[in-house]
């Protein structure tokens, strides 16, 4: 091969590979990142119930008593979410970063961990899986996890998800659990005629009167526990 | 080898077939890229679901990694024999070195030579959207929830794709090289098999088998109406079901055992000296 088409071969490589870095760096300033939020963005849109389809962790009604709720969990801590922490919304769902204050049940290394928070946000809608709902930040909470399996790109090492949508986060102020349970009712959750903003102060929601029951006995339960630690 | 390696690259073939596949992957990137401007992170795709072999948005650049795969994989460098007959060089070559060595070193070469320019070109549209396609953002595998936790069965490597999407779209580009060495070696024994092959026949033939074979298929599958695997078979799938993997490595084995015995009829052939 002559040294000259040697040459225009390795010019031409070398256009292909710069015209590509150029548009590639113009296409990625045109983009929003969208993907960081805060409680207080979506304090507007509108919340309906989600039921987890095709997993195999246990719903609310498969844990019926507080032994079955205490043994389904693989880790249950307190942690605490940071006033300015933001919260990373994927494509079905968030996750928030946690500081671990107390260990109940379970081993976990690291100080701070990634809850995963079974939101689905959509078009200005939010789907809550099982009836979770996001983390306050700046709030304390007990909550029952499972370790998370997937490191998809080496982003959730450190990763737990609450062992059911309902039943597995309990609000803390002062060493007291005072987490709430809001009973949603079918109709608004199908015409999603709430908004979160009117669901804030509550750890989570359920279409089901016996869940909210059962949430509210848990917290005698989990207030022992403290006060045993 | 390695001389026979040095000859491959010193080809202008090697170097046109290089740039037309990178000019496929850049052009996939460019025109990928532009569909998404001025979008949202959420609503941007995975790099695992823009890249050449996986293109949910259907560039037409796809094609020169699937339909025409054959016919530049055999550019390369299948005709090579042919060419060095017509240029009267293989009777000095074979007064150094036995003729089945010869044949079987030259069509290892050339095979190795057609995966390596596809992976290359490949790898630098895997380079290209893990740089800029952000991972996070409507990435069914990015979820970070419970679906995930269970196993749908969608492919082979399932897991990999889940959690190592770089590395299973690094095994899918080496996939795809060694069919193109594989085509590359069955047009090299394709050379030798038919005494009146000329080189736009050898490098015509195996896309026009490809062609007629995928065709076929479809007759079959129409007719039949069946769902069964081996009515399917395709050599260009990036997500393998585990029972596709048998019909197609059997296609594979086919176009090998197929150059092989090419080789083998051009070690008996008496014209070529």
């Amino acid at each position: 091969m002559h040294k000259s088409t040697k040459l225009l071969y390795g010019l031409v490589t070398l256009i292909m590979i710069v015209a590509s870095l150029f548009f590639g760096i113009t296409i990625k300033k045109t983009w929003k990142n969208d993907l960081l939020i805060t409680p207080k963005d979506v304090f507007n849109y509108r919340i309906s119930y989600n039921e987890m389809l095709n997993h195999e962790l246990k719903t609310p009604a498969e844990i019926r008593t507080f032994n079955s709720l205490y043994s389904n969990a693989d880790v249950i801590v307190r942690i605490n979410i940071s006033k300015n922490a933001v919260h990373n919304k994927t494509y079905q769902s968030c996750y928030v970063e946690g500081r671990v204050k107390e260990i109940y049940k379970g081993k976990v290394t690291e100080s701070t961990i990634k809850l995963i928070e079974s939101v689905c946000i959509y078009q200005k809608k939010m789907y809550g899986g099982d009836g979770a709902l996001l983390f306050n930040n700046g709030e304390d909470y007990i909550v029952f996890l499972r370790k998370y399996p997937g490191d998809m790109y080496g982003k959730y090492d450190n990763t737990y998800v609450l062992t059911t949508g309902s039943i597995s986060k309990y609000h803390v102020t002062n060493d007291t659990v005072d987490g709430k349970c809001f009973l949603m009712t079918q109709k608004h959750s199908e015409n999603a005629l709430l908004k979160y903003k009117n669901l804030k102060n509550y750890d989570s929601f359920t279409l089901d009167p016996n869940v909210v029951e059962f949430y509210d006995s848990n917290k005698k339960n989990i207030n022992d526990i403290l006060k045993k630690v | 080898m390695k001389f026979e390696i040095k000859k491959l690259l010193n080809r202008n073939e090697l170097c046109i077939a290089f740039l037309v596949l990178l000019i496929a992957v850049c052009g996939n990137f460019i025109y990928t890229l532009q569909l998404y401007k001025g979008f949202k992170y959420s609503d941007i795709h995975s790099p695992s679901n823009l890249y050449v072999l996986n293109n949910i948005t259907h560039s037409p650049t796809e094609l020169f990694f699937s339909l025409l795969l054959p016919l530049i994989s055999c550019y390369i460098g299948s005709s090579i024999a042919i060419e060095e007959h017509n240029n009267e060089i293989t009777p000095c070559i074979y007064t150094r070195i036995s003729r089945k060595k010869q044949l079987i070193k030259q069509g290892l070469a050339v095979a190795i030579i057609s995966c390596v320019v596809f992976f290359t070109a490949l790898l630098v549209n895997l380079l290209l959207v893990n740089l800029f396609i952000p991972k996070g953002g409507n990435n069914y595998y990015c979820l970070p929830e419970e679906t995930i936790l269970s196993s749908s069965n969608y492919c082979i490597f399932e897991d990999i794709l889940k959690y190592h999407p770089i590395l299973y779209m690094a095994l899918t580009m080496l996939y795809r090289g060694i069919v193109a060495g594989v085509f590359a070696w069955f047009g090299y024994g394709l050379s030798h098999m038919f005494k009146f092959f000329k080189k736009t026949h050898v490098i015509v033939a195996p896309f026009i088998i490809m062609t007629a074979f995928e065709i076929l298929s479809v007759i079959i599958e129409r007719l039949t109406n069946s769902t069964n695997a081996w009515t399917r078979i395709g050599l260009y799938s990036s997500t393998y079901t585990f029972k596709e993997v048998i019909p197609t490595l059997t296609l594979l084995g086919f176009f090998i055992i197929t150059g092989a015995i090419g080789i083998y009829i051009g070690t008996k052939r008496e014209d070529i000296y």
